[in-house]
C-alpha cells in the first residue's frame, strides 16, 4: 500500500532528523535530498534499510544498490520500493 | 557541539596512546593490548608509508579517530606495483554518534586523501553497518565473499550457537553497557587454550611430512608464497620481511602446519581470535599455499583430525577446485543464506578518488571486478 508506506516512510526520516538534533528544513519536501545533504545520518540507514526491506517484502541485497543515487529523496525511495526486483 | 578535525601523519607514534584508549572505552579491553595492536598495525607494517590518523576532537577530549594504512600489490610477472591505502579502526565513542561526526569525517578524509593524489581508498574488514554507510558514500563492492564451515558439534558450541541467535545483532552494544571487557577477557582464556591443546595434545600423530609449530617460517613461506602466485590476479606483496611481521598480532593465535619434502612444499595457517565474543571456538583456515592441490588437501586433512571443537572456517574464494571440493566431502558448508538487510554479504571494499574515478585499473585489470583479485583472509588487519 504505496500510500500507507509514504507516511510511514516520511514520519520515520522526520524522526530520525529530529533524533539527531537537526531541524526539518522549511522547504522540506519528497525531493530533498536526504543522504547526499547528510539531513539523513548515516548510522540511520541500517533502519531505513530495515523499512524498505519489510515494504518490498524480498531480502535486499546492499551491495547491489548505489544509495546516493536510488535512496536519496522520498520520493526516489519510494519509486524503489515499487519498483524492485531482487 | 563543537569539535575539529585533526589530520596526523609523520608524528604518528606520538599519537598510539590516544587511538589505543579510544579503542579501550569501545571495546572495554585492557589499553596494553590494544596499544601493542596499534604499534603492530600502523608503526611495524612493511612496506608502507607512514600511516595517517584523523581524529575528531570535541574539548580535550578525543572523541572519533579514522586510521589509513598502505599496502602493496603485485601481479604475477609484471614487476610494477600499486600501493593502496587501506581503511582501518573507525571509531566513535557512544555519547557522539548520530551527531553527523561520521559524515563529517568521511568527507573530510575523502576530500583530503583526493587532494594527496590518491586514486583509491580500500577496506577490508568492513562491519556490516559499516559496509551500508560506505556504500551509501560512494564505496564500490567488489564482490561477494563466501565463507565454507565445518561446525564441530559439542553441547558448548550448540550452547553458543543458541545464545548468539538469542542476542541478535544488537548483542555488542549490549553487551558494552554489561561488561564487554569482562566476557571478552574470558574469551582470551578460552581461545588461547584451545589453540594450545591443539598443538599440545598428547595423542596428535602427525603424517610424516607434516610439522606443527607454533611459529612462522618466514623465509620459507615468502619463497613458497612467491613461486605460487595465481595468473592475472592482483596478490598482496608478501615477502619474508612481511611474513616476519605478519604473524605478531597481538589479538591473534596462530598455529602453523608445514609440509616438507626436501623444503618446504605447503603450508596452512590457522588463526583464532585472542579476544572475541563472536568468533570464540572459530579457527580460520587463515592462509593455504602449496606447490600442488595434494598437498593442500593433506594438510586440511590434518588439520580436520586435530581440531575436535568449536569450528573451523575459511573463504571460499581463496581456495581452488579440489580443496574446496575436499572441505565439503569432510563436512563443511558454503555459507549459501539468503543475503539481506540483516545478514549482508561480506565484501571488499573500494572507494574510487579523483575526477578519473572510472579508470580503476592496475596493468589492464579492473580493480571493481572480483576476477582480478587473489583472495585472501591474511588481508584481514584484525584477523
Amino acid at each position: 500500500m504505496p500510500g500507507h508506506f509514504r507516511t510511514k516512510l516520511a514520519d520515520f526520516i522526520d524522526a530520525k532528523i529530529k533524533d539527531s538534533g537537526k531541524s526539518i528544513p522549511g522547504e522540506f519536501n519528497d525531493n530533498t535530498p536526504l543522504i547526499t545533504s547528510g539531513l539523513l545520518e548515516s548510522l540511520h540507514l541500517l533502519e531505513l534499510a530495515l523499512l524498505v526491506e519489510e515494504e518490498v517484502r524480498v531480502p535486499l541485497d546492499l551491495t547491489t544498490l548505489d544509495f546516493a543515487k536510488e535512496w536519496d529523496t522520498i520520493d526516489r525511495i519510494l519509486n524503489f520500493a515499487k519498483n524492485y526486483k531482487p | 557541539m563543537k569539535h575539529e578535525i585533526l589530520k596526523y601523519s609523520d608524528d604518528f607514534e606520538n599519537h598510539i596512546d590516544q587511538i589505543a584508549r579510544l579503542k579501550t572505552i569501545n571495546w572495554g579491553l585492557d589499553f596494553e593490548v590494544f596499544r601493542s595492536y596499534v604499534k603492530w598495525n600502523y608503526i611495524d607494517r612493511p612496506h608502507s608509508k607512514p600511516p595517517i590518523i584523523y581524529f575528531v576532537r570535541a574539548g580535550d577530549e578525543i572523541v572519533a579517530m579514522r586510521g589509513a594504512y598502505e599496502t602493496t600489490w603485485q601481479l604475477k610477472g609484471v614487476s610494477a606495483r600499486f600501493n593502496a591505502l587501506c581503511s582501518a579502526d573507525l571509531l566513535i565513542l557512544e555519547g557522539y554518534r548520530n551527531k553527523g561526526i561520521y559524515r563529517e569525517l568521511a568527507d573530510f578524509v575523502m576530500e583530503d586523501l583526493e587532494r594527496m593524489g590518491v586514486q583509491h581508498f580500500f577496506s577490508f574488514n568492513a562491519t556490516p553497518l559499516n559496509t551500508m554507510i560506505s556504500l551509501s558514500m560512494g564505496w564500490k563492492s567488489i564482490g561477494e565473499i563466501k565463507t565454507v564451515t565445518k561446525q564441530f558439534q559439542t553441547g558448548g558450541s550448540k550452547a553458543m550457537e543458541l545464545a548468539k541467535k538469542l542476542a541478535g545483532p544488537y548483542a555488542r552494544k549490549l553487551l558494552r553497557k554489561t561488561g564487554i571487557g569482562m566476557i571478552l577477557n574470558r574469551s582470551k582464556r578460552d581461545n588461547s587454550q584451545r589453540i594450545d591443546m591443539i598443538y599440545h595434545n598428547p595423542g596428535t600423530k602427525l603424517p610424516p611430512r607434516i610439522l606443527l609449530d607454533q611459529k612462522p617460517k618466514p623465509a620459507e613461506m615468502a619463497l613458497l608464497a612467491n613461486s605460487n602466485l595465481p595468473e592475472n590476479k592482483i596478490t598482496l606483496v608478501r615477502d619474508e620481511m612481511y611474513f616476519r611481521w605478519r604473524y605478531n598480532n597481538p589479538l591473534s593465535k596462530y598455529l602453523f602446519l608445514y609440509w616438507y619434502d626436501d623444503g618446504l612444499k605447503g603450508y596452512l595457517v590457522l588463526q583464532s581470535h585472542i579476544y572475541s565474543m563472536e568468533s570464540g571456538g572459530t579457527h580460520n583456515i587463515f592462509e593455504l599455499e602449496a606447490a600442488d592441490s595434494s598437498i593442500k588437501i593433506e594438510l586440511i586433512d590434518t588439520l580436520i583430525s586435530l581440531v575436535n571443537s568449536g569450528s573451523i572456517s575459511t573463504w571460499a574464494n581463496m581456495l581452488d577446485r579440489d580443496s574446496y571440493d575436499f572441505l565439503v566431502s569432510r563436512g563443511c558448508n558454503e555459507d549459501n543464506s539468503i543475503k539481506s538487510v540483516k545478514n549482508p554479504p561480506r565484501t571488499i571494499l573500494i572507494l574510487p578518488l579523483g575526477k578519473d574515478n572510472n579508470k580503476l585499473e592496475f596493468q589492464g585489470l579492473n580493480l571493481l571486478d572480483a576476477k582480478s583479485w587473489d583472495y585472501k583472509m591474511i588481508y584481514l588487519h584484525d584477523h
